[in-house]
C-alpha cells in the first residue's frame, strides 16, 4: 500500500509537488517515542502568560522558560511551580513530556514548558484538551518535525521555489498587485485569509483589502464569501458569544445542535457545563462522546438524518405552542413589536424576521412541523421530539426550567439560514438569549480574532438574491462568491494569508483544478531569479488571463503548491499577538522565543506590501502600534476595548504591556473604566447589566434597530430542494465531515505532532458496523468514496473520489458516514457539492455523499499499528 | 508521595501476589499500614527499572483485571489478559498486558474501569479519557496528552515480569524518582531497561 504511488490529478508536475510532508503516514508501528523523564523549571525561571493557540475557549497557559543547561529539582523551593514533585491529581503543575521543548531565545538555546495555567479564570486547576496540552510541541525545532517552516520568502522559478530577499518578495507582491487593480480593476485583486489569527493581523490586512484596495473579491478562511456564520442568531439581534462560562452552570437544560463540546470546546464542557449538572439535549447525526455522555447522564441525544434541523426545530417548537409553554415574559419585555420591525434595514430581517405572532402563525402553517410528520423526515421517533419539548419548556410548578441553546457547524454549515433561524426561534420560545442558564449562543469553533480595519465593501458585489421558493429575483447584494469570481478568471493577483483555499473548499477537486490552470498548470512561467523580469514574467501571465498567486504562510501545504511567491510568517510565541475568546476575554499571547529564519508578523508583511502599493498608514513600528490603533475600530461595539488602551496610558504602559499584567484572565469586552479600575462586561442581551457610568454601551439590548430580538423564520421549505436533489439515492451513504477531539484546523500543528499523527495516521471514515457489513467493510480497510453529483461552482457535474480508512462505529447511524474535514491531501470536500445556501450564499459543507466500496486494507489494521479503532460511542 | 493526600489513590497498596494465590488475586490487597518499609533501595540503581515478578501466566483469567504496584510502591497499574492480541502482549496468544491506572491527564484513578467487551479503560472518572489497551494505551477518545503508560512485561517460562514502563506516569517528573521502589522489586539480572530522557 505505501509503494503505491498516490494519483495525481496534474501529472505533468506530480514530481515537483512538496508533498512528503501531507500525504497520509500509514505508519504500521508507534514513532511518537514517549519518554519518561522530563525537565521542569528552576525556581528562577522567567514566566510568560499567553492563552491557547487553538479553540474558542481560549485557555490560559503560561510558559516558564530557562537557560538549556540547567533544571529544576523535586523539592519545592527547586522548582518554578512551588510544588513537591511527585505531584498529586489534579495539581495544575504535573508536566506532561508534549508540554516540554527546546526553542532559541535571543540566540541561545532554552527549555520551555508551556503549562495550562490554574490560575485563570478559564481553565481552572490547569485543565486543558489534548489540543492545548500539546502546544509544548509546536514551537520551532529543527529536530523535531516542525523543521518544516518555511524560514525565508520564495519564488517559484523554473518549478522550483527559490529563496529571495524580503525586499524583492515585497516589491514583486506590490507591484503584481498595482497592475492587476490598474489594469482590470479592484475587483481582479482577491484575498483569501484567515479570521481569528489575532488582531495586529487581521486589522492590518483588512485595512489593506476592504479599507485601501477597495476589492469585493475577498473571503474568510472557511467560507467562500464574506458572509456570517451563525446568520439566524444574528439576525434575531443575538450576538453569539454574549456569554461567560460561569453563564453556562445555571442552566437546567442544555440543548446542542451540531457540535460536540466535550470534542471541540473542551474545557468549556468538562469545567462548566458538565459540573454544572445540567441534561443536555444533543442534536446530532452522530453518537459523539458528548451524545454518548447525554444519555447516560439523563439527557437525551435526538439522531437526525442530516440536514432535516429546520424541521426537528421547528417541530419541538409546534408542541411547545401547542402546549401553551412558550416564555411570555420574555417575549413581551426582550422580542420585538410589529412596530419595532418598521425600523429595520436589513432585508433578510423585513423578508424573514418579525416579532412573536408571525412566528407562530408560520409554525402553525406548516404541517412537516406536526410532531408525526417530523419524525418521518428527522428520522428522531416522535416520543423524543415530545420529551425534548417536556424538557426544555414543561412548567416545573410555577417556574420554567432555565434552558440554554447552542449550535455550531454541524447546524450552520448545513442548511445555514433555515438551521440557524429556526434555531434561534427555538430559543427565543423559551426566553434563551443572554441571561444566566438562559443563552442562545454559539459554542464556535476558533477564537474571537477578527478585528475588522474597514468594512467589506457589499455595494461592489454584483451578487443578488434569488428567492429559493418563489424564484423572485431581487435587488438584495449578496456578498460575492469568491470562488466562483476566481474560477471564471477574474482575479488575476491572489493573496492568501494564513489558509489552505483550494482544499479546504466545497467541490474542492474543481477548484483545485481551476487555480493550478492558472498558476502552476499556466503556460506562462517564470525562469528568472531577477526581480524586474520576475515581475515581468508574472504580468505577462496576468496579461494572458492567468493569475498571480502570492501566499503568507508558515508551513508548506496543498496551496503552496501552486504558488509563485512564498512570504513565510512568524505566528503564536513568536512576536506579542492579541485576540479575544468565547467570553469576548482578551489577552495577550505573549513572544517567547526567536521565530524561524527570516519569517515576519503578518501585519508587517502586509504593511511592506502596502506601502509599497502607494497606500499611507501602513508603517507601523511595532505590533503594539497596530493594537493600539486596531481601539478606534472596536469603538462602541461588542469588543470595545479603547479604554483599556486609555487606562494604559494612564498607567504609562503600553496597550500590550497592561494585558501583560492583567496576565491569563485577561478582560471581557467591552471593557471600560469604572472607579479608577478596568472593569469588563460578563454578558451581553441581560436588563440585569448596569451600566454606572453611563457609556452607552448597548450591552443590556439587543443587536436591532429597536435592541429587541426578532424571531427569523427558519423554512424548511427553502433547504427541501437541495436536500432531496443531493441527498443519497440507491446504495450510496451521506459522507459527512467535521471536527475531531485530537485534530486542529487543517492539522498546520498536527502534522508535526507525532502523538496527534500517530491517534489519526490517516483520514478515516466512520461507518456504522451494518453498512460496513453490506459492503464487506472491516476496520483498518482501506476504502473508496465516489460521487457523481459533485456540482461545482460554475455549475458543472463533476466526480468526487476520496479514499479513507474504515472505522466501524455505531457513533453513526446506518446510511451516515463521518470524516475529518480538513485531513491535508485527504480532503473530505472533495465529495461535496458547492451548492451555496440561497439566502446566505455560504456553502452547505455537510450534504455530501458517495458510494462506499473497499479497496484493500492498510497496515492499520495490524496490531502492531498504534490506531485505535474502538467506538468512541462507548462513553 | 506515600503521605498522598486523596484516599481515592491510595498508592501505597501492594498486592500479595505469590505462587498459587494469583487466580484469586483481583480483591486480595494487603492495607498499607502492615506493609513493611522499603525494599533494599541501595541494591537498585535510579536510571534503571527494576525488574519484578507479578504473577503466573496460566492463572490469569481471561477478562478479569489484577492491580499491582510498579515500579514505585504508589505506582498503581492493572494487569489483564485481553483475549485478543495486542501490542506488547505477551503469553501464546500476545494477550497478556499492563498498563498504570494514572490517567495520563490529570491523575485521574482509572482502577476498576476496565471494559472487557471493547478492551478500553475508561471513561476516566475526572473528564473522561478512555484508553485502548490493544494498541499501546493510545487514546480511544481522551484529553490525556500522551498514552497510558504502558507496562512492558516480559515471560519467563509461566512467570510474568514487570521489566519498565512506556511513557512517564503522570505526577511524576522522572518514573523512578520520589518514593520507595515497589514491594519485592529486584535489580534486573541482565542489561535492564533504561529510563528515556526527555
Ligand atoms: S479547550 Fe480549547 S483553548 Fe482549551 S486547551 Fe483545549 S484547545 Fe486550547
Ligand atoms: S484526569 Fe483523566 S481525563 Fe482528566
Amino acid at each position: 500500500m505505501t509503494d503505491k504511488p498516490r494519483r495525481s490529478l496534474f501529472d505533468k508536475s506530480r514530481r515537483e509537488f512538496l508533498t512528503a510532508a501531507r500525504t497520509p503516514s500509514l505508519d504500521t508501528g508507534s514513532y511518537d517515542l514517549p519518554v519518561d523523564e522530563v525537565p521542569i523549571p528552576p525556581a528562577d525561571a522567567e514566566v510568560l502568560p499567553t492563552a491557547c493557540e487553538y479553540c474558542i475557549v481560549g485557555c490560559g497557559y503560561k510558559v516558564y522558560r530557562w537557560p538549556y543547561h540547567s533544571e529544576g529539582g523535586a523539592k519545592p523551593d527547586h522548582n518554578a511551580f512551588n510544588e513537591q514533585f511527585p505531584t498529586g491529581p489534579v495539581s495544575g503543575k504535573w508536566v506532561s513530556p508534549n508540554m516540554h521543548n527546546v526553542v532559541r531565545h535571543n540566540g541561545e538555546p532554552h527549555h520551555v514548558v508551556i503549562l495550562p495555567d490554574g490560575e485563570t479564570a478559564v481553565n481552572r486547576k490547569g485543565n486543558h484538551s489534548v489540543r492545548g496540552g500539546t502546544l509544548g510541541l509546536k514551537p520551532y525545532n529543527p529536530k523535531r518535525p516542525t523543521a518544516e517552516r518555511l524560514q525565508t520568502p520564495m519564488v517559484r522559478s523554473r518549478g522550483m521555489l527559490h529563496a529571495i530577499s524580503w525586499e524583492d518578495a515585497t516589491t514583486i507582491a506590490a507591484e503584481l498587485g498595482r497592475y492587476a487593480i490598474d489594469k482590470w480593476g479592484e475587483e481582479a485583486w482577491g484575498i483569501k485569509y484567515y479570521s481569528y489569527q489575532f488582531w495586529e493581523n487581521t486589522y492590518a490586512l483588512t485595512k489593506w483589502a476592504y479599507g485601501a484596495v477597495g476589492t469585493p473579491a475577498g473571503a474568510e478562511h472557511d467560507k467562500n464569501t464574506a458572509a456570517n456564520d451563525a446568520t439566524g442568531v444574528d439576525d434575531a439581534g443575538v450576538d453569539g458569544f454574549s456569554y461567560g462560562y460561569p453563564d453556562v452552570m445555571e442552566a437546567d437544560v442544555i440543548v446542542i445542535s451540531g457540535s460536540d463540546p466535550y470534542e471541540n470546546h473542551t474545557i468549556l464542557f468538562t469545567e462548566w457545563m458538565a459540573p454544572g449538572g445540567a441534561k443536555i439535549i444533543q442534536i446530532n447525526p452522530r453518537k459523539s462522546p458528548t451524545a454518548a455522555y447525554a444519555e447516560r447522564t439523563g439527557g437525551l441525544h435526538l439522531q437526525l438524518t442530516p440536514g432535516t434541523d429546520s424541521v426537528l426545530n421547528n417541530a419541538i417548537a409546534r408542541y411547545i405552542l401547542e402546549q401553551g409553554w412558550e416564555d411570555s415574559d420574555f417575549i413581551t419585555n426582550y422580542t420585538v413589536s410589529s412596530e419595532d420591525m418598521m425600523k429595520e434595514t436589513s432585508w433578510r430581517r423585513k423578508r424573514f424576521g418579525g416579532p412573536f405572532e408571525d412566528y407562530k402563525a408560520f409554525i402553525l402553517s406548516d404541517d412537516a412541523y406536526r410532531i408525526e410528520n417530523a419524525a418521518e423526515i428527522t428520522g428522531v421517533p416522535a416520543e423524543k421530539l415530545i420529551l425534548a419539548a417536556k424538557m426544555l419548556a414543561k412548567p416545573r410548578g410555577t417556574l420554567r426550567p432555565k434552558a440554554s441553546f447552542f449550535l455550531e457547524k454541524g447546524n450552520y454549515w448545513s442548511f445555514n439560514f433555515p438551521n440557524t433561524s429556526s434555531f434561534s426561534g427555538l430559543a427565543l420560545l423559551n426566553g434563551a438569549s443572554g441571561r444566566p442558564g438562559r443563552i442562545l449562543g454559539r459554542l464556535g469553533g476558533h477564537q474571537r480574532g477578527m478585528m475588522k480595519g474597514a468594512g467589506y465593501p457589499l455595494k461592489k458585489s454584483g451578487d443578488l438574491f434569488v428567492h429559493p421558493v418563489t424564484g423572485e429575483k431581487t435587488e438584495d447584494k449578496l456578498p460575492l462568491h469568491f470562488d466562483r469570481h476566481a474560477m471564471e478568471g477574474n482575479l488575476r493577483y491572489c493573496h492568501v494569508i494564513g489558509h489552505t483555499w483550494v482544499t479546504s473548499m466545497s467541490a474542492g477537486q474543481a477548484l483545485r483544478e481551476k487555480i493550478h490552470s492558472f498558476t502552476r498548470g499556466h503556460e506562462k512561467q517564470v525562469d528568472s531569479l531577477d526581480r524586474d523580469e520576475i515581475i515581468a514574467q508574472l504580468k505577462a501571465r496576468m496579461d494572458a488571463g492567468g493569475m498571480a498567486l502570492v501566499v503568507q504562510e508558515i508551513y508548506p501545504n496543498d496551496l503552496t503548491e501552486y504558488v509563485d511567491l512564498v512570504l513565510p510568517a512568524a505566528t503564536w510565541g513568536e512576536t506579542d499577538l492579541t485576540r479575544a475568546q468565547g467570553e469576548r476575554r482578551l489577552r495577550i499571547y505573549s513572544k517567547f522565543y526567536d521565530a524561524p529564519g527570516s519569517a515576519k508578523p503578518d501585519w508587517w508583511i502586509v504593511g511592506q506590501i502596502a506601502t509599497k502599493m502607494g497606500y499611507e498608514g501602513f508603517a507601523w513600528k511595532d505590533g503594539n502600534a497596530v493594537f493600539e490603533e486596531a481601539a478606534a475600530r472596536s469603538k462602541g461595539g461588542h469588543y470595545d476595548y479603547t479604554q483599556v488602551i486609555e487606562f494604559a496610558r494612564s498607567n504609562g504602559l503600553s496597550g500590550h504591556e497592561q494585558l501583560r499584567a492583567l496576565s491569563t484572565t485577561g478582560i471581557q469586552l467591552p471593557a471600560r473604566v469604572v472607579d479608577g479600575k478596568l472593569t469588563g462586561t460578563v454578558r451581553l442581551h441581560d436588563k440585569a447589566i448596569t451600566d454606572p457610568e453611563n457609556h452607552n454601551w448597548n450591552v443590556t439590548k439587543h443587536k436591532t434597530k429597536s435592541g429587541k430580538a426578532i424571531f427569523m423564520r427558519g423554512d424548511w421549505r427553502m433547504a427541501e430542494p437541495i436536500f432531496e436533489e443531493f441527498k443519497p439515492k440507491d446504495d450510496e451513504l451521506w459522507v459527512l465531515n467535521g471536527r475531531i477531539n485530537h485534530i486542529w484546523q487543517t492539522m498546520y500543528d498536527d502534522l508535526r505532532k507525532p502523538y496527534i499523527r500517530e491517534r489519526w495516521p490517516m483520514n478515516w471514515l466512520f461507518i456504522n458496523f451494518e453498512d460496513a457489513k453490506a459492503r464487506g467493510i472491516e476496520s483498518g480497510d482501506l476504502v473508496h468514496v465516489t460521487n457523481d453529483q459533485v456540482r461545482d461552482q460554475l455549475g458543472r457535474m463533476t466526480k468526487g473520489v476520496l479514499s479513507l480508512v474504515a472505522y466501524l462505529t455505531d457513533e453513526v447511524a446506518p446510511g451516515v458516514t463521518y470524516t475529518y474535514a480538513f485531513y491535508p491531501g485527504q480532503n473530505s470536500n472533495t465529495v461535496v457539492p458547492a451548492v451555496v445556501d440561497p439566502v446566505t450564499a455560504v456553502y452547505n459543507y455537510k450534504i455530501g455523499k458517495g458510494r462506499v466500496e473497499k479497496a484493500g486494507e492498510t497496515p492499520l489494521k495490524s496490531v502492531d499499528s498504534a490506531m485505535s479503532f474502538i467506538p468512541r460511542s462507548i462513553g | 508521595m506515600t503521605d498522598q493526600k486523596d484516599s481515592e489513590f491510595c498508592f501505597s497498596r501492594r498486592l500479595a501476589m505469590k505462587g498459587a494465590a494469583c487466580g484469586v488475586m483481583a480483591a486480595s490487597f494487603v492495607p498499607s499500614d502492615i506493609v513493611e518499609a522499603a525494599t533494599g533501595e541501595a541494591d537498585l540503581s535510579r536510571d534503571i527499572y527494576p525488574e519484578l515478578r507479578i504473577g503466573n501466566a496460566s492463572a490469569l483469567i481471561e477478562g478479569e483485571p489484577l492491580a499491582f504496584a510498579y515500579p514505585l510502591k504508589q505506582q498503581p497499574n492493572l494487569l489483564v489478559k485481553l483475549g485478543t492480541t495486542a501490542r506488547r502482549g505477551v503469553g501464546v496468544d500476545r494477550d497478556i498486558v499492563a498498563y498504570s491506572t494514572l490517567c495520563p491527564h490529570m491523575g485521574g484513578s482509572l482502577r476498576g474501569r476496565y471494559r472487557h467487551d471493547v478492551n478500553a479503560l475508561g471513561p476516566c472518572p475526572f473528564h473522561f479519557s478512555t484508553f485502548d489497551l490493544t494498541k499501546g494505551g493510545i487514546p480511544v477518545h481522551a484529553q490525556a496528552t500522551q498514552n497510558l503508560p504502558q507496562i512492558v512485561l516480559r515471560l519467563d517460562g509461566d512467570e510474568i515480569v514487570a521489566v519498565g514502563v512506556i511513557g512517564l506516569i503522570y505526577g511524576q517528573r522522572n518514573n523512578l524518582e520520589g518514593g520507595d521502589f515497589a514491594e519485592d522489586a529486584q535489580k534486573p539480572s541482565g542489561s535492564g531497561r533504561r529510563l528515556m530522557r526527555g
